[in-house]
């Protein structure tokens, strides 16, 4: 198996795994500036807008060189560079001229040039087969041929890049969080975004090569998406998302080279561009899913925690009712609440194990004094609500209950204090029932 | 952007391929077999088989690569004008849009699947794939020219002698040119007989001209060759086939890669860069090989046999003269 | 001399006038309130004050000057609403938006920017969110935000878009102080209002609005009832009329 080392020293890896990465961090670093502007669906068009320039221009060199030699693909990026930003001026003149909604603009810019290119192409295929077959790298990139020129090359672009971005910080976080107060100032708006733009169709075209311009959205939106599910700070968004580009780039490449060694099939040997998009879209959805505050399993969880917590102390308040001596067996506890005999066990075998139950005897179980403060707190809870609603926003004593029933599980310490000062301590709650004391339900 | 546009109609409309007056005159009704080959080298035999009584076209012209191909517009109008189309199968024409109208048409033949019904074991397969390239053995192509005198005298039985004759003769000038081949690569010394290729479209050809007798029965032939990409030349390669190709350049001491007429040479570079970065020298042939295609009109590669000739000799003379 | 001098100006999107014809000056060192119904122009007319709307015509002289000579000494607090409170930015950061002028393209805001920055978050209370997000701050904290980045611009003119609408009690008496003492310091503020019942007890001069100028001048004067029926009554449907049909052929 190829070490990790070899990937940035060996001829054949170093080229692709460190043109790859460059790349990635460029498109990563321009994706997070999509993603604040909310147009990542520009990244998409433009990419594909690139497509009939890349085939115009293999014609364009197709009728001074010969062959397909090194130099074509300086033609190829001139032509990618000038088809995405004609694309880019019809996009923004259909927006702003015609009114045309933002959406149906990118579409319909996305969907005329790719289809324009690829009626070139296709005519390109009959007339000019071998140029064909070498602007068919553009489409899926070929990562594996990167060569050292190419690295140096992505070197500078992806340079420029990251000093555009790194100078424009401040004001692209300005201009882009309030325009409005941004141009009350003076600020060339105008001209920054003229630059992010530029910036946009750098890193199409620097990108073009490793992962082609079908896949390449995926590398300007992946990683930003990612990023902003562990960060709200822009600067540690840039910062994570060019790590998480990068590292897709890597692994992409590691992957491609190991995978089939690994799992001894050579099958697996799987081109380098789709795999550092596969990488890229399984850390966008692990993050998703597990980045610690809106990860959808932390969510779903918490979530889950809370239906928990209600039930029992639900049923705590019930027993409370019942009075302190009160002693229960078992299946009347089960059965008062209306529980499942299973989730009854449950939250039985629960409510022993954290104290809040004592047992008295063979089958007999009563409230212990914990559970008995813990139980009152929520009742405190629930009635000093209840006078809240009724006495401060004048709402009808009948109506209340249904609220605090919600309420009472979710007021922290803080509130009640402030609840206790606002309404000066009261001893009845609107339906005349006696509110617990403060003292009498502080937990031990 | 208006001229841009200008332009480029232009320069479409100006290289027209295969002239319109040709493509008139295969679709005016004049008594001969209408007979649509999909590649060159097909297109080739049915010329040479069929003769006078037969009016051949070819589908897939030039460099465009036969893997592929896609129906462009016309096509539809030759299929459906075709008495008989002859294609390669074996995987090789495997573009959605012809495959299916092949699949579709009631009189297309698959001369490679109907070689391989008669001849399975020397068909090549690597990983569960068919291996399409049969036309680069002179000795099982003709296998396929035995097929096409066969369906075409079954559709005009009127010309029976005719095209058993025709066939004889290129028989015999097929297996001349095999002989001659074959003869001439094995002045090559043994320790040289290694290829490169940018696809793997050789493999016939090694088993037939570069190899050892007794490396064919065992299957050690394959050791012969290596190449970047696969059976068809997509461009989907990793990292992994490049190191493949060094390390068999290394362990052979090969020294000359053989580019092909319409693959891209990405590849190709890549290894010669790298190779370069740690010292190993190696070089791409000045002369492209014919595999997937064969030469334009007036080239010196424009017949099936001239094709392989060529190969063979540009082959010869590059393993030969290596330092 | 006046703060504010605006002369025939018309502004309007789409063919559809926002603003016709409106002329009032506003003397300096008076809190004004912009008042009129929904889609009147009141936003816009703060914008083409601004310079972030071009007018189809008219003139605007502030302080004197011509407007674009002293945007130095105008400081806008847009609506709330108007910016996405998710976005990635700290509270800091936003107040050191109002050093912009200051800063120009290619300079960072310095230690001394930075410590006048948290000397007005002092100033409205908000100092001890200085390093959080945004998104993390209430209603009454935002606007007060808002307001924090225009006074660090330490202009003479402020426009303020509805910065009472949707704050809690308590942030609206700070706001009202804030804007007491800049008037005592002898600025002249110009503020979008929406609810009636306090325009009298705010503010001392008034602009009724309604695409047309309804009235302008001193509270006392202007704020009764017949103008208030004309700026929220019926619209001007003629007028809407005839402007729909010269918007086509403008």
């Amino acid at each position: 198996m190829t070490s990790l080392v070899d990937f940035l020293t060996d001829s054949v890896l170093r080229g692709p795994t460190i043109g790859s990465m460059l790349m990635c961090i460029a498109t990563a670093l321009v994706g997070v500036i999509l993603l604040i502007r909310k147009e990542t669906l520009l990244g998409e068009a433009l990419s594909h807008a690139a497509y009939p320039g890349i085939v115009g221009s293999a014609l364009f060199a197709s009728l001074i060189f010969k062959t397909p030699g090194a130099d074509e693909g300086m033609s190829v990026i001139l032509g990618a560079f000038l088809s995405a930003s004609l694309g880019l001026f019809l996009i923004s003149f259909l927006q702003k001229k015609v009114s045309l909604h933002s959406d149906a603009a990118l579409c319909m810019i996305l969907s005329l040039f790719f289809g324009v290119g690829v009626l070139l192409a296709s005519r390109l295929q009959v007339t000019h087969a071998v140029w064909y077959k070498q602007i068919s790298l553009y489409l899926y990139g070929q990562a594996a041929t990167l060569v050292d020129r190419d690295m140096a090359i992505y070197a500078v672009l992806v340079l420029i890049t990251a000093l555009c971005v790194f100078f424009l910080y401040r004001f692209v976080q300005w201009i882009y969080f309030d325009r409005a107060f941004a141009k009350s100032v003076g600020a060339s708006v105008r001209k920054v975004e003229f630059l992010v733009h530029f910036l946009l169709i750098l890193s199409i075209v620097i990108g073009m090569r490793s992962v082609g311009v079908v896949l390449l959205s995926g590398m300007l939106i992946a990683p930003a998406v990612a990023a902003r599910r562990w960060t709200s700070r822009l600067s540690m968004l840039f910062f994570l998302a060019a790590l998480i580009g990068g590292g897709s780039a890597f692994l992409g490449n590691y992957l491609s080279v190991n995978l089939p060694l690994l799992f001894h099939r050579e099958s697996l040997a799987l081109p380098t561009g789709p795999m550092i998009v596969l990488v890229g879209a399984a850390i966008s959805l692990f993050s998703l899913f597990f980045s610690l505050e809106s990860g959808l399993i932390f969510r779903a969880y918490r979530m889950r925690a809370f239906k928990n917590r209600c039930l029992l102390e639900n049923v705590l308040k019930r027993l409370w009712k019942e009075g302190e001596k009160r002693e229960f067996s078992f299946s009347e506890i089960v059965h008062f609440n209306q529980l499942s005999s299973l989730s009854g066990s449950l939250l039985f075998f629960k409510m022993r194990c954290q104290g809040w139950l004592q047992r008295k005897g063979k089958g007999r179980y009563r409230l212990s004094s914990d559970g008995w403060r813990r139980a009152s707190r929520t009742v405190r809870l629930h009635r000093l609500w209840e006078v809240y609603l009724v006495d401060y926003l004048g709402q009808h004593a009948d109506r209340v209950h249904r609220s605090a029933e919600e309420i009472e599980h979710l007021l922290s310490y803080e509130l009640e204090r402030e609840l206790t000062r606002l309404l000066k301590d009261p001893k009845k709650d609107p339906h005349k029932q006696p509110i617990p004391n403060d003292h009498e339900s502080l937990l031990g | 952007m208006l001229a841009v546009l200008c332009f480029l109609f232009l320069a479409f409309s100006g290289c027209s391929f295969s002239s319109s007056s040709d493509l008139d005159r295969w679709m005016q009704r004049d008594g001969r077999l209408k007979v649509l080959s999909t590649t060159a080298m097909i297109h080739d035999l049915v010329k040479e088989i069929g003769k006078e009584r037969v009016d051949a076209l070819a589908l897939i012209q030039g460099e465009i690569d036969p893997h592929s191909y896609e129906l462009v517009k016309g096509d539809e109008e030759k299929f459906a004008f075709a008495s008989l189309v002859f294609y390669n199968g074996l995987g090789l024409e495997h573009g959605a849009s012809l495959y299916y109208k092949l699949k579709s048409h009631p009189f297309a033949y698959a001369l490679g699947e109907r070689v391989r019904r008669k001849h399975p074991a020397l068909i090549l397969e690597k990983e569960g794939q068919l291996d399409p390239h049969l036309w680069m053995d002179i000795s099982l192509w003709k296998e396929a020219a035995f097929e096409i005198a066969e369906l075409l005298k079954e559709k005009d039985p009127a010309g029976k002698e005719s095209y058993e004759h025709n066939l004889q003769l290129l028989l015999d000038c097929m297996l001349k040119t095999h002989d001659e081949i074959c003869r001439s690569l094995k002045e090559i010394p043994q320790e040289m007989r290694y290829l490169v290729t940018s696809h793997d479209a050789f493999g016939y050809f090694v088993r037939a001209y570069l190899s050892e007798p007794d490396e064919r029965e065992t299957g050690a032939w394959r050791a012969r060759l290596a190449a970047p990409e696969g059976l068809a030349p997509d461009g989907q390669l990793g990292a992994s086939h490049i190191k493949g190709v060094i390390a068999f350049l290394f362990k052979h001491r090969v020294r000359c890669l053989f580019s092909e007429s319409n693959v891209s040479r990405a590849s190709l570079k890549k290894i010669v860069s790298s190779c370069l970065a740690i010292g190993h020298e190696v070089r791409i042939s000045k002369e492209s090989l014919f595999g997937d295609a064969m030469g334009g009109r007036d080239s010196e590669a424009d017949t099936y046999l001239k094709m392989i000739r060529c190969d063979a000799e540009v082959i010869k003379k590059e393993l030969l003269c290596m330092p | 001399m006046h703060a504010l001098e605006i002369e025939q100006l018309t502004v309007s999107f789409d063919k559809t006038p926002v603003l016709w014809d409106i002329n009032f000056s506003l003397p300096t060192g008076r809190l004004c309130a912009v008042v009129g119904p929904n889609g009147a122009g009141k936003s816009t007319l703060l914008q083409a004050i601004l310079g972030i709307v071009k007018p189809l015509s008219g003139t605007i002289r502030l302080l004197g000057e011509e407007a674009r000579k002293v945007q130095a000494r105008v400081a806008y607090v847009p609506q709330r609403s108007s910016v996405d409170w998710n976005f990635p930015i700290s509270v800091l950061d936003v107040v050191l938006m109002g050093r912009y002028r200051k800063l120009g393209l290619f300079k960072w805001p310095k230690a001394s920017d930075r410590d006048a920055a948290r000397s007005i978050l002092k100033k409205v209370g908000m100092l001890e969110y200085e390093s959080r997000q945004i998104s993390q701050l209430s209603g009454g904290q935002k606007q007060r935000l808002f307001i924090a980045r225009a006074l660090l611009q330490q202009a003479d003119l402020f426009l303020l878009d509805e910065p009472f609408a949707g704050v809690d009690m308590a942030t609206e008496k700070e706001i009202l102080e804030l804007l007491g003492k800049l008037k005592q310091e002898g600025k002249t503020l110009l503020v979008v209002h929406h609810d009636l019942s306090t325009v009298q007890n705010y503010f001392d001069w008034a602009l009724l609005l309604n695409t047309a100028l309804v009235a302008s001048g001193p509270m006392e004067e202007v704020f009764h009832q017949a103008n208030i029926f004309r700026a929220f009554g019926k619209r001007h449907a003629l007028l809407e009329e005839v402007a729909r049909l010269s918007g086509d052929v403008l």
